[in-house]
């Protein structure tokens, strides 16, 4: 650690850099390009596992020369291409309505989305299965009553039906999500410009509001094509009967070899990595020596809604009615599941229980997992709040010297497949002095899902920190405030709701993740979501819709707290009454 | 159910276990209460097992019951316990003492990389060492050094499954059977490309009957594919798929105790059944960081009391004959002697053949 601290400090174009760049960048060294080097170059190695290592392009070689990788990973493009423009368009539509009209009960609808997001995705699916299966799915039965249907109308085990059920689970919630704040922080004051100078609300949405907002939207449709390229779950369940094959699939089944093939598991995983120096270039070429996102000044700002009219009601009907097809619907499903014998067989004698959450409850493990969950969950949200707002603030700042392999690194956590990343952190905690405190134990944990959380975090707080005027901070130091009073004092609070969304977020990730804490815990130190998996590879399905609505149930109480404390420090009505 | 009334039995059990001395001849109970101790003094002993509650239930408690020490119990996928295991070693770290798995991560993972210990000299309990308790008239080692991993069980699995309102078992007399033309499409199996229950089935029918049957079974009839075991059991229990070869056993019985319509065919004239031992092998891991409390749990798992804990909660046949199987098995997944099984444990189909099998399923499937 301290060969590479002296090699930085070595490098000429790096001597320069401020203490706290080099220390951000050093911390990300560490424990995001450690773990992917100690994988790249293990993936190098071919002997057979427990031998002396002999180095060479087997597994590579091994990886890439399947006739089927290709078609798979054309088929992953075309999955995440596919589901990126419905997802990106209906999330930034949301958000905008949620965030800056009078659309009624905006508020309750954000805290559905983020209610949604944390429903589980496995049981999830199984709900839509039972929803759309062209056999006995409810809604093709239903359908057949339609005097112009002789046949069944939806089959999920296609690739719209997969398109269907990624719409509804997950991406577009997420994105509602971390649009709503940025989206909330615009001030009005460019839209009544546009205004005035006769454009009317559409216009000023497409000329205005969307540019301005760019950076995150950009982000976001990063976020969502690459999360959109990994994606496997819903395509083995759904994908496999009818013989789709998507590139995540192959790695996972290289993961699942006995014993795991993790050279050849990483050597597709690098697409991955090429895929995101190709985004980050156009990433950083679009946003070089602009400086157009400012929304927030010292000069007067206003958050003054646009008003709807009548169509209010309509933006809300539609809201509704996605919302209700694309979660309630499934979630019945869901919840009845939890209280059946067998999820999604009515026809059974007795059909419904409720042993599975009386199971689930007297399970030993439950209560010391639920601690270790909340603890960790803690952490993580801490952590996250602390690491990223300093560093999307100097990514904002545009006063870095290396600020592309700083952004370049927050985004590493999401390119390697969960499994691996987790590997590759398991090997560097264990490499490390601080190996008793990170191995093993809930702050270990923490950490990592820490680091996990890094792109979503970073880009959400860079966003937040780039609508942020110069003029703040130059007056604060105008007056004698010093940097640090000047970021606690000054640009935190104006940031808070982006630092209650994080936090959130990074709480609820952490007690639903599952691919990171895999490799990382131990019996003190086991998560309720481990004892999902366990739940789900056990075959309990309905246990595991227990368990996963339980989670989400702590995190919908988590999501109350949070929202009242971020809304406290964002309230609209307070704002419109300051004086401009 | 029968997990649940078997761990229930378990558990009202153990205290009694807890009063009893444990029958040892003269000479061996000197070392055996050494062993006790020194276990004792260890507090606890970490396992890495199955990832069952019924199992992880019932296995520390019964331990716990009889001896006093805690049992950490790490269930995983194999895949990833791999993993984690061999990054640990590499770092000098050594936290399992004990591993429960099956015969394709001990051979494959445990063995292959020398992270085992000879388990043989480890056992002294003297029911454990006594030939004439075991059903083979010995211990049953797998490996080809007869001294590191244990087989536990020994089940008859059944051939395939069927949904009787759309399959009889009057339908299927031989192998060839599976190959009718009316059953194309109408038969789902578990990936045979991946390693796991669909892959040793391709080989099991690959070694069989040859890659011909293997290709109209797998390819011409057009089956199902899936890799979740809740999936498969599904289809079959809603007879989307009537004939279900990847189904797993205990999801089957769970389909039976709800009345669902579904049976398991066992005995067909060319195709006797397959036997197997699940997740009942046990080894001792190098390097134990409680050597002592490792080969007390190994012995205990090993011993009468141990072994009929686990095959309850795990509703498997155990190795052993002075354990009475009948009570909580069903007839037909218990071996009959003279009947000549296809065993789907055996060491070279598991090193070699499966794999290989495997391989040319990508081929044959296309995949």
């Amino acid at each position: 650690m301290s060969q590479l601290a002296a090699a930085f400090a070595r490098s000429p174009k790096l001597r320069g850099l401020p203490a706290v760049e080099l220390s951000v960048l050093l911390f990300f060294v560490t424990v995001m390009g450690l773990p992917i080097l100690f994988l790249l170059f293990g993936s190098f190695n071919i002997a057979p596992p427990g031998q002396p290592p002999v180095y060479g392009l087997g597994n590579w070689l091994r990886a890439f020369a399947e006739p089927q990788t290709l078609s798979a990973l054309w088929m992953s493009f075309a999955f995440s291409m596919v589901r990126l423009v419905p997802s990106l368009a209906l999330s930034v539509t949301f958000a905008w309505l949620i965030a800056r009209t009078d659309m009624p009960g905006g508020h309750a609808l954000e805290f559905l989305c983020w209610f949604a997001y944390f429903v589980p995705d496995f049981p999830l699916t199984l709900a839509w299965i039972l929803l759309l299966d062209p056999n006995f799915g409810f809604l093709n039965n239903i359908a057949q009553v339609l005097p112009f249907v002789n046949g069944p109308l939806f089959n999920p085990y296609s690739f719209w039906g997969i398109v269907w059920v990624h719409l509804g689970t997950g991406g577009i919630w997420l994105n509602v999500m971390l649009l709503t704040p940025i989206f909330r922080r615009l001030g009005a004051t460019l839209e009544e410009a546009a205004r005035v100078a006769g454009a009317n609300t559409f216009t000023a949405l497409l000329r205005i509001t969307f540019p301005v907002l760019s950076p995150m939207i950009i982000a976001i449709a990063v976020l969502s094509f690459i999360k959109g390229l990994e994606s496997f779950n819903t395509e083995l369940l759904l994908g496999l009967p009818a013989g789709i094959y998507v590139y995540g699939t192959r790695i996972y089944d290289y993961l699942r070899q006995e014993p795991p093939a993790y050279g050849e598991a990483t050597a597709l995983g690098s697409v991955f990595l090429l895929v995101l120096a190709a985004l980050a270039v156009f990433y950083r070429r679009y946003f070089q020596g602009k400086r157009k996102f400012t929304v927030v000044t010292g000069q007067g700002y206003s958050t003054l809604r646009i008003k709807l009219g009548k169509w209010r009601y309509v933006a809300l009907g539609g809201f509704v009615l996605w919302f209700a097809v694309m979660m309630v619907l499934p979630l019945t499903f869901l919840v009845i599941g939890s209280f059946m014998r067998r999820y999604g067989f009515f026809d059974i004698k007795s059909p419904f229980t409720v042993a599975h959450w009386q199971a689930l409850f007297s399970d030993p493990l439950f209560l010391g997992s639920l601690q270790n969950s909340l603890e960790i969950a803690g952490i993580t949200a801490f952590l996250g709040v602390l690491l990223y707002s300093l560093v999307g603030y100097l990514l904002a700042s545009r006063r870095l010297k290396a600020p592309a392999l700083l952004e370049f690194f927050c985004w590493l956590p999401w390119v390697i497949p969960g499994i691996l990343m987790s590997l590759g952190l398991l090997w560097v905690f264990l490499a490390t002095p601080l190996r008793g405190i990170l191995y093993g134990t809930v702050w270990g944990i923490a950490l990592a899902l820490t680091i996990h959380d890094s792109p979503v975090s970073t880009q959400a707080f860079k966003s937040a920190f780039l609508q942020l005027g110069p003029d703040l901070e130059e007056a604060a130091r105008v007056t004698g405030a010093s940097w640090r009073y000047t970021y606690r004092r000054i640009l935190l609070p104006l940031v808070a709701p982006v630092a209650v969304t994080v936090a959130m977020l990074n709480f609820g990730t952490a007690l639903t993740s599952i691919s990171t804490p895999v490799l990382l815990y131990s019996a003190e130190s086991r998560p309720l979501s481990i004892l999902l998996l366990e739940y789900s590879f056990n075959g309990e399905i309905e246990r595991a819709a227990a368990l996963g609505l339980l989670i989400t149930a702590i995190i919908c109480a988590m999501m109350l707290v949070g929202r009242r404390f971020g809304l406290q420090m964002t309230n609209p009505r307070r704002q419109e009454a300051r004086p401009a | 159910m029968t997990k649940l009334l078997a761990l229930a039995l378990v558990l009202c059990a153990s205290p009694a276990w807890a009063q009893g001395p444990i029958p040892s001849p003269q000479g061996s109970e000197t070392r055996w209460n050494q062993l006790v101790d020194a276990a004792k003094a260890e507090g606890k002993v970490v396992i890495l097992a199955p990832p069952d509650t019924q199992v992880r239930q019932a296995l520390p408690a019964a331990f716990r019951a009889r001896f006093g020490i805690a049992v950490d119990y790490l269930g995983g996928r194999s895949s990833e316990s791999a993993g984690k295991l061999r990054a640990e070693r590499q770092a000098g770290v050594y936290t399992v003492d004990v591993a429960l798995a099956g015969i394709q991560t001990m051979a494959t993972i445990f063995y292959r990389e020398k992270m085992l210990l000879p388990l043989r000299p480890e056992l002294i309990y003297p029911e454990v060492v006594d030939p004439s308790k075991w059903k083979n008239g010995k211990l049953w080692f797998m490996d080809p050094d007869d001294q590191y991993i244990l087989r536990l069980f020994n089940t008859v699995g059944a051939n395939f499954y069927i949904h009787t309102q759309f399959a009889k078992p009057a339908d299927f007399h031989m192998a060839r059977d599976l190959l009718d033309p009316k059953w194309k499409g109408r038969i789902s199996i578990h990936d045979p490309t991946v390693p796991g229950n669909g892959s040793n089935e391709a080989a099991r029918f690959y070694t069989q009957y040859g890659e011909d049957f293997v290709r109209r079974l797998f390819v011409d009839q057009q089956p199902g594919i899936a890799r979740d075991r809740r999936q498969i059991t599904d289809w079959l229990a809603r007879g989307r798929y009537p004939i279900s070869i990847g189904a797993e056993r205990d999801e089957v019985e769970r389909l039976k105790q709800e009345g669902l319509p579904v049976e398991a065919v066992y005995n067909l004239s060319d195709m006797p059944g397959t036997l197997s031992a699940g997740v009942g092998e046990v080894a001792l891991m190098d390097h134990a960081p409680h050597p002592n409390a490792a080969r007390l749990f190994a012995n205990w798992i090993a011993s009468k009391d141990g072994l009929g804990v686990y095959a309850r909660a795990r509703t498997e046949s155990p190795t052993r004959n002075d354990i009475d199987e009948s009570s909580f098995l069903p007839p037909e997944i218990i071996p009959r002697p003279g009947v000549n099984y296809f065993d789907t444990f055996g060491w070279d189909f598991t090193l070699s053949t499966k794999e290989e099998v495997r391989l040319r399923m990508k081929e044959l499937m296309k995949r």
